[in-house]
């Protein structure tokens, strides 16, 4: 039996509604102000909220995120009088399940609600199955990474291909592990193919494997990667690198688990899970011809989009506590000790190059404390330090500015300096998304020399994987 | 930024694997180690400026006793050359993650493409550092062994 909440102002509203919920055999409460329902929503669990736009003391829209982050997290079924696209936009977008117009069928409003209950079923099996679940290292607790914990629970239970996606050194890897690691192949191997890496040329040898004899050089049988991962998972990373000859032999592979190593005359078997990962938009690269679109939905049965660092800046502080813990351990030192600046600091930068650059600057950092007990500012990288800097001047500016009457001529125009250089960010930023971050296509149409490309770059904080 | 090469090997062996690396790499920026204690003690050193390390166990022993620096190891890039080919030397190789696993008796020529890869490419992505000044540090020499395979490969495979 799931529970539901009723949030409306008109009693008969919420009177038939009760009725019809309890004939499906769920439990129904209440309430007729917005400040009721969420006072009762933070007190006790609910599964779906069924939400009215229109009440006396507010728009029910204002209080749907609110709701999304209570303990229980509810589904919320928004329900209105009038409907209207751009409500309907609002409500999608803070996470609403579905948004019905109230003068639609009884049944309307009852099916979405089903699903929602199925949905939540599902979810609390899930959840029970998974109670141990390994994260190999994985910290946070924000929304978006704990959307990712539920999506890594539900692929590690079931034997689906996954596609991870996400910028570079979001930790793509990382989580692919911990799928394996908590999948019933966890006691077999893993096998990483790095697609990015490993020469066009060697490609095909390495995942299908060679016999004996079969090119000059070839003097012992090699068992491919594809072979390796049998009973196990077989981890493509950066696959949208993989060579687009290869793509087809590989997708073969896929539907088939059958191949041919190079040189031999009997096709071999292998039992094995893909989850991939890119940085790249491989739905771009389809409509480019550079990815296979066939090869590209058998990869993504299922996909989990890891979110860029700057996305759940709350996971700052608990990642370089554990990373510097992790630090110090390695090179048996004292535990460090943070100043509240500290955080700070590291939370008011970008991280363009996401978990894996906090972890690098984290190093720097333990590097230049040396034998200090607290870790400061002033032991981080002097970039980090002057966004600090300027982040903290802007805040107290825009404070001051804010108390001021009256036009500010100031406020409006930027520094010349400063125009220049966000236009030349965004320059850089466009000729990344243009050209794929293809360093040589850049070079061509900037007119610039790859040093300098890489110097300006460098400058920004870009990297060319965005 | 170095590479650090892990070749508790006889001379000749190592030497080869080096020059491999110096096609790549300018020799002031390869660690070699020959030991594991060594190893051990440099892995708990700051290490950032390691860009990635390629590992050579000869015999079963040596590998074990790169297994055994797993945690150390952590998130280092690894290509990692074992020494046999048995199915439970496999299974513990992929366990130290390797970006590259090849074998110790074979897979000399085929280092160096997949370093030259492994080193633009991480670089490129912001995986790696930039070598001070020059962000296209990686030797620019042709290192043609992968298309060499592949050219003899075509040659021969019917």
């Amino acid at each position: 039996m799931a529970r539901i909440l009723i949030i409306d102002d008109d009693q008969t509203i919420c009177k038939m509604l009760s009725t019809m919920v309890s004939e499906i055999g769920h439990d129904t409460t209440c309430r007729y102000t917005l400040n009721e329902g969420l006072k009762e929503v933070v007190s006790n669990p609910y599964d779906a909220v069924l939400l009215d736009v229109q009440m006396p003391d507010g728009s029910g829209l204002d209080i749907l995120p609110k709701i999304r982050e209570t303990p229980s997290s509810p589904e919320v079924i928004i329900l209105t009088g009038f409907g209207n696209v751009d409500g309907a936009e609002i409500a999608i977008k803070n996470g609403a399940w579905d948004y019905i117009q109230k003068t639609d069928s009884p049944r309307k409003i009852i099916l979405p609600l089903q699903r929602v209950i199925q949905y939540r079923d599902a979810l609390k099996k899930v959840q029970k199955s998974t109670v141990a679940l390994r994260l190999n290292g994985i910290v946070g607790d924000s929304s978006p990474i704990r959307a990712c914990f539920n999506l890594l629970a539900q692929a590690a239970t079931s034997d689906a291909n996954v596609l991870l996606t996400g910028e570079t050194g979001t930790g793509k890897e990382v989580f692919a592990e911990a799928i394996h690691a908590n999948s019933p192949r966890h006691s077999n191997n893993f096998v990483v193919v790095d697609c990015a890496t490993l020469p066009e040329a060697l490609v095909e040898n390495m995942l299908f494997g060679h016999e004996r004899g079969a090119f000059t050089g070839a003097d012992k049988t090699r068992e491919g990667l594809i072979k390796q991962a049998n009973k196990g998972t077989l981890f493509l990373d950066e696959v949208g690198e993989l060579p687009l000859s290869v793509q087809k032999g590989f997708l073969r592979v896929l539907q088939e688990r059958r191949f041919r190593p190079l040189g031999s005359r009997r096709e071999i078997e292998s039992d094995f899970r893909i989850i991939a990962a890119t940085h790249r938009d491989l739905d771009d690269m389809v409509k480019h011809g550079l990815f296979r679109e066939d090869l590209l939905f058998r990869l993504r049965s299922m996909t989990i989009a890891l979110p860029p660092l700057r996305e759940h800046p709350e996971d700052i502080k608990p990642l370089a506590i554990h990373h510097i813990y992790k630090l110090c351990e390695h090179y048996g030192m004292e535990t460090k000790g943070f100043s509240s600046g500290f955080f700070k600091a590291l939370e008011a930068y970008g991280w363009p190059g996401n978990i894996r650059e906090l972890f690098n600057v984290l190093e720097s950092t333990l590097a230049a404390a040396k034998n200090a007990p607290t870790l400061f500012e002033k032991h981080l990288p002097v970039n980090i330090r002057v966004l600090f800097a300027q982040s903290s001047l802007r805040k107290e500016i825009s404070a001051k500015g804010d108390l001021m009457e009256g036009p500010n001529p100031a406020k409006t125009l930027p520094m010349l300096q400063d125009f220049h250089k966000a236009m030349e960010k965004k320059y850089l930023q466009d000729l990344i998304r243009i050209t794929m971050g293809n360093i040589k296509e850049a070079c061509r149409i900037s007119g610039m020399s790859r040093s300098s490309l890489y110097d300006r770059l460098k400058r920004h904080r870009l990297s060319i994987s965005k | 930024m170095s590479v650090l090469l892990y070749a508790p090997v006889s001379k000749p062996i190592r030497e080869r694997y080096q020059h491999e690396i110096e096609k790549l790499v300018p020799r002031e920026e390869i660690e070699t180690y020959r030991t594991k204690e060594d190893l051990s003690s440099r892995l708990r050193l700051p290490r950032k400026d390691i860009a990635l390390a390629v590992l050579i166990a000869t015999n079963k022993k040596k590998f074990l006793e790169i297994f055994s620096l797993c945690e150390l190891l952590g998130d280092l890039r690894i290509i990692l050359l074992l020494s046999d080919r048995k199915e439970d030397t496999i299974f513990e190789g992929h366990r130290l993650r390797p970006r590259f696993l090849g074998y110790a008796d074979s897979d000399l020529k085929v280092v160096a493409p997949v370093l030259k890869n492994m080193l633009s490419v991480g670089i490129e992505s912001g995986n790696l550092p930039e070598r001070s000044g020059d962000p296209a540090w990686v030797k620019k020499e042709s290192v043609n062994a992968g298309a060499d395979l592949v050219n003899s490969h075509s040659a021969k495979v019917t």
